[in-house]
């Protein structure tokens, strides 16, 4: 089927404990919300399939939900090798996960090299308990070179945006890395599960980690369906 | 395919001994209502009988284990049992010396008042009475504190008003936050630590006693405990910890370990058995409280020899998995009750098999051979201590030495000799009564391991040791749990001290 040549992106979401980063994940993938979430043990993973009409194709978001407290930190990263995209996500009403986004920003490089990445302030609709202004997160976005998205989760603003926005950033940021002879998708590549390969492109400026990591994963094999595909139609059947 | 693979699953399901799995709800008949009942009734006698006159722990354990604690009276009466406090009919208990203690201050004053019936109800009055500055005392989480008890309390509370629930979140962080605090002022080894999952099991704790002070004095036991490796200032003990769930799978499924590893699995989908004991995914309260009582009885480490054998009732699906998100996410929220596994009184027998043929020192000792030696973790090395009643643990991760020839183990001879009162297995099979207190069953052919345990009159602890009978070499495998040195010993294997 035509459904197992999708293009796969991985998109880490990152940024501190509370701030949505679960929710807005559900909202994305399943477009529902309740108050009821409960916190992230460790990494969490969901996936979701959505034509992107920019580049005319579908693309299948592997997305991995991380816990914000720093003591899972060591876990997290493990799941970080082979992202092609990255949500730093912090809180209108938490200043502190505001003054973290930094350094989520310089975790993720740290492991995955330069990959899309967007910054997300959700629960703008707290205004009225805003503990970062305007200007601040404006004038922070610019200074790491970040697009910002404000979402509000809630009412389900702005957050399809956020990802559609990095398919197309790290479309982009594979053709720039790779010279046009190399993007043929029939190219196989295997992607190991050494941990060593690829993870270490720190400072390394360039694109190839993630382009590298990427191109397995656009190549499904043997008309196999997603788990989930497997274990709805199990239960039907 | 997937036809057939539910077919399969169906067919599992209704295939299973029990016809009646007792730990789902679904529609249970009459009969089945009433059977449970005369069950739980010879239960509740049973237990009654070990806890009354005088508290015989052992079979209070095994009870625990076996059948369950059934109510919530007889948990709130036995829970503190199985952590070896409470059990004020055992003086003994106070009087013997507790390395590990759980509190310097209330471990003194046990010992000096232990004769006195009233000791334990003082006991309690001062940590009522600590119990309100402990839970002020700052500490470097509590915001975390905060925005997880803004997120918990979901479970275990359907139909409740927003209003209670709330009141309920209020208990919950100051259990959480005294428990922190009660560690506060100890030196940085024995401090305590929040971490993201605590709060899942003080939930349970607190939902069944439905007493604040009682979680709380629960939960500042199991932080030094069973939890002792969440409860470091970092994960980095855990996660070595979890590392042993590979050998644990390849011992009872060596090909389902292989699939999983291949596709570049990483352990820590058991995360969240491990430091929530499944509570973090588990919906039921009654359920939950029957996996505490399961694990307040048991080795620290059962939540991954549970986790194994729940992995062993998925297999097929595991199996159908090529790729490791798949299994990530089907093994990180495993539903421990849900329709891919036995009835959970089942799972729990099959996790306590597992136990018997690949005890956690087997484990650790079998862990060797693929995984680096532990050097953070200490929980893998508990034991229970039958003069104390309680569990014990070693203050730092036991020492791995490995010896091969005879000068290696003059060499680890004289490395034991170092530790006063530590006397090495001899040479030859080890069959000295002084140094042999308990042979492995089935004994004594030159081929088959023998297992002595020694013991150490000075400290009260064990250490371990397999021997090989053979013509070329020994094979040495010693624990010494308080004494921080672990010996290995293993063909054509290098000398050395990690």
């Amino acid at each position: 089927m035509e459904e197992d040549f999708d293009r796969e992106l991985k998109v880490l979401v990152v940024g501190n404990g509370g701030v949505g980063k679960t929710s807005m994940i559900r909202r994305f993938a399943k477009g529902i919300y309740t108050d009821e979430y409960k916190k992230t043990i460790g990494v969490d993973f969901l996936e979701k399939a959505l034509f992107v009409d920019e580049l005319q194709e579908e693309v299948r978001f592997m997305l991995w939900d991380t816990a914000g407290q720093e003591e899972f930190d060591a876990i997290t990263r493990t799941y970080y090798r082979g992202a092609g995209a990255a949500v730093i996500a912090f809180s209108t009403t938490d200043r502190a996960s505001f003054d973290a986004v930094a350094m989520w920003k310089s975790k993720v490089e740290a492991e995955c090299g330069e990959i899309a990445v967007a910054l997300v302030q959700n629960k703008v609709d707290l205004v009225d308990q805003a503990v970062v202004s305007a200007t601040e997160v404006e004038t922070l976005a610019r200074k790491l070179g970040l697009k910002l998205y404000r979402t509000c989760v809630k009412e389900g603003i702005n957050v399809t945006e956020v990802f559609v926005y990095l398919a197309e950033l790290n479309q982009r940021k594979q053709q720039a890395a790779q010279p046009p002879v190399e993007m043929l998708p029939s190219k196989p590549k295997v992607l190991s599960a050494e941990p060593a390969e690829n993870s270490i492109t720190v400072d390394s400026g360039d694109n190839r980690a993630q382009t590298v990591d990427l191109a397995p994963s656009k190549k499904r094999t043997k008309g196999k369906k997603s788990l989930k595909d497997r274990m709805s139609s199990c239960s039907v059947a | 395919m997937s036809r057939k693979g539910c077919r399969r699953r169906k067919k599992k399901s209704s295939a299973s001994p029990k016809n009646s799995p007792n730990n789902k709800s679904k529609s249970p008949s009459g009969e089945d209502d009433k059977e449970r009942f005369r069950d739980d009734h010879e239960t509740v006698c049973l237990i009654e009988d070990a806890i009354q006159p005088t508290v015989d722990i052992g079979n209070l354990r095994r009870l625990a284990v076996e059948r369950g604690l059934v109510n919530r009276r007889l948990r709130k009466r036995c829970w503190p049992l199985l952590l070896g406090s409470g059990a004020d009919s055992t003086p003994q208990h106070s009087t013997c010396e507790r390395e590990y203690t759980l509190s310097r201050e209330f471990s003194s004053s046990k010992s000096s008042s232990a004769i006195s019936p009233d000791s334990k109800e003082e006991e309690t009055e001062v940590q009522v009475d600590k119990y309100e500055e402990w839970h002020q005392v700052d500490h470097r989480d509590r915001h975390v504190v905060e925005v997880d008890v803004e997120r918990s309390l979901w479970s275990f509370t359907e139909g409740m008003s927003d209003e209670r629930r709330s009141e309920l979140r209020q208990e919950l962080s100051r259990v959480l936050n005294a428990t922190v605090g009660r560690y506060a002022g100890f030196d940085t080894g024995v401090q305590v630590h929040y971490y993201q999952g605590l709060h899942d099991v003080a939930s349970v704790l607190m939902m069944e006693l439905g007493s604040e002070i009682g979680a709380f004095q629960l939960l500042s036991q199991l932080v030094v405990l069973h939890l002792r490796d969440c409860t470091k200032p970092s994960l980095e003990p855990v996660l070595e910890l979890l590392q042993l769930v590979w050998p644990l799978l390849s011992f009872q499924d060596s090909g389902l370990s292989l699939h999983l590893q291949r596709m570049g699995l990483p352990a820590y989908f058991s995360l969240s058995w491990f430091i929530t004991w499944f509570a973090h995914d588990v919906k039921a309260l009654k359920v939950a409280s029957r996996l505490f009582d399961f694990f307040l009885a048991s080795h620290p480490l059962m939540p991954l020899y549970l986790g194994v054998s729940a992995m062993q009732a998925m297999r097929q699906p595991l199996l159908a998995c090529m790729e490791m998100h798949e299994a990530h996410a089907l093994l990180s929220h495993i539903d421990i009750t849900g329709d891919l596994m036995p009835p959970l009184e089942e799972l729990m027998s099959s996790a306590v098999r597992l136990m018997q043929h690949l005890s956690p020192l087997g484990l650790v000792e079998r862990s060797l051979n693929t995984l680096p030696p532990m050097t953070l973790c200490v929980v893998p090395w508990a034991t229970w201590i039958d003069e104390t009643q309680c569990w014990q643990l070693p203050s730092t991760t036991p020492r791995v030495i490995r010896a091969v020839h005879q000068h290696q183990h003059q060499g680890l001879q004289r490395l034991l000799s170092r530790f006063p009162g530590w006397q090495a297995p001899g040479w030859q099979a080890p069959d000295n009564e002084s140094a042999l207190l308990s042979k492995e069953e089935g004994d004594d052919t030159s081929s088959s391991l023998r297992r002595g345990v020694y013991h150490n009159r000075k400290r009260p602890r064990v250490l371990m040791a397999l021997s090989k009978g053979g013509m070329v070499s020994m094979y040495v495998v010693a624990a010494v749990i308080a004494g921080y040195a672990m010996v290995k010993g293993g063909f054509g294997k290098e000398f050395g001290v990690y």
